[in-house]
């Protein structure tokens, strides 16, 4: 009686926590919807499949469509104050820390500084793109979705064949 | 020799009452015992009734709570564009800055390798 109370006490935890767990976003991100001096965009996946579906345009070299497919939400968070940039970058070093995400490129030049970084999950993987400009303006971009490193390499191939 | 003391124990008068006194006290102790096991049957109904309305609560509470966090209040989870095109216009925009990123970062590799290979 006891295992069988265990057993489904396990079931029960598991749908509870596959509930709570399909937000398809990065929800370190979240809080800057609603800030002052910081742009949040956020496009979900329904307006992802209606916009993929219905136009043509595409990135040059990309396999934009498939991609689209794949992704369940692009989350873009831009601060160009001093303060809240650096809030949003010492946020965004301890979510890249505390969910492991693995460092997927670093580019150092007289543009800026990009980092971008992948983490792939059971039920979704995230790409995140930390842009800091020269003047000090920092742009977040999370790409989210049921996508893999290949696909993500495939991308850049598919792109540099331009 | 055992025959024999069985013998003398059988002659041995027996007190009146013995064995009255004897059951009522078998049944006495009876009694205890019952007593003593029903609070222990008793504190594990009480702790099952709680655990099940413990995991009630729990469960309801947890179902409330990620029912709250999808009401279209969150303004994080409200779409920022209305129009597809605009959304799509900036999906694209941002993609192609990873692509471009990316295939920057991919270049100064291939250049390396050019490089090393020379």
């Amino acid at each position: 009686m006891k295992r069988i109370m265990i057993k489904v006490w396990c079931v029960v935890l598991c749908a509870l926590f596959s509930i709570t767990a399909v937000h398809a976003q990065v929800k370190e991100l979240e809080k800057y919807a609603d800030t002052k001096n910081v742009t949040y965009v956020y496009i979900s996946k329904l307006m992802l499949r209606m916009t993929g579906g219905e136009s043509d345009i595409s990135v040059p070299g990309m396999e934009m469509q498939s991609m689209l497919k794949k992704m369940d939400g692009i989350q873009i968070v831009i601060s160009k104050t001093g303060k809240m940039a650096e809030k949003l970058n010492a946020d965004m070093r301890s979510l890249v820390k505390r969910e492991s995400y693995e460092p997927l490129m670093q580019i150092d030049d007289d543009e800026g500084k990009v980092n971008i970084y992948y983490s792939e999950g059971r039920k979704q993987s995230t790409v995140v793109m930390l842009v800091t400009q020269p003047g000090g303006m920092l742009c977040v971009f999370a790409f989210s979705g049921k996508f893999d490193l290949e696909d993500v390499m495939n991308m850049v191939e598919s792109s540099s064949k331009e | 020799m055992d025959k024999l003391n069985w013998k003398e124990l059988e002659q041995i008068p027996v007190p009146q009452g013995v064995e009255e006194r004897l059951s009522a006290k078998i049944d006495e102790w009876e009694l205890a015992e019952q007593v003593k096991k029903q609070p222990r049957w008793a504190v594990r109904k009480v702790v099952r009734d709680l655990s099940v309305a413990a995991s009630l609560v729990l469960c309801l509470g947890i179902g409330w709570y990620s029912l709250q966090e999808r009401e279209p209040e969150n303004v994080a989870l409200q779409d920022s564009y209305q129009n597809p095109e605009e959304a799509y216009a900036e999906a694209e925009k941002a993609l192609n800055l990873l692509a471009y990123n990316l295939n920057k970062g991919m270049s100064h590799l291939r250049l390396a390798e050019i490089s090393n290979k020379e």
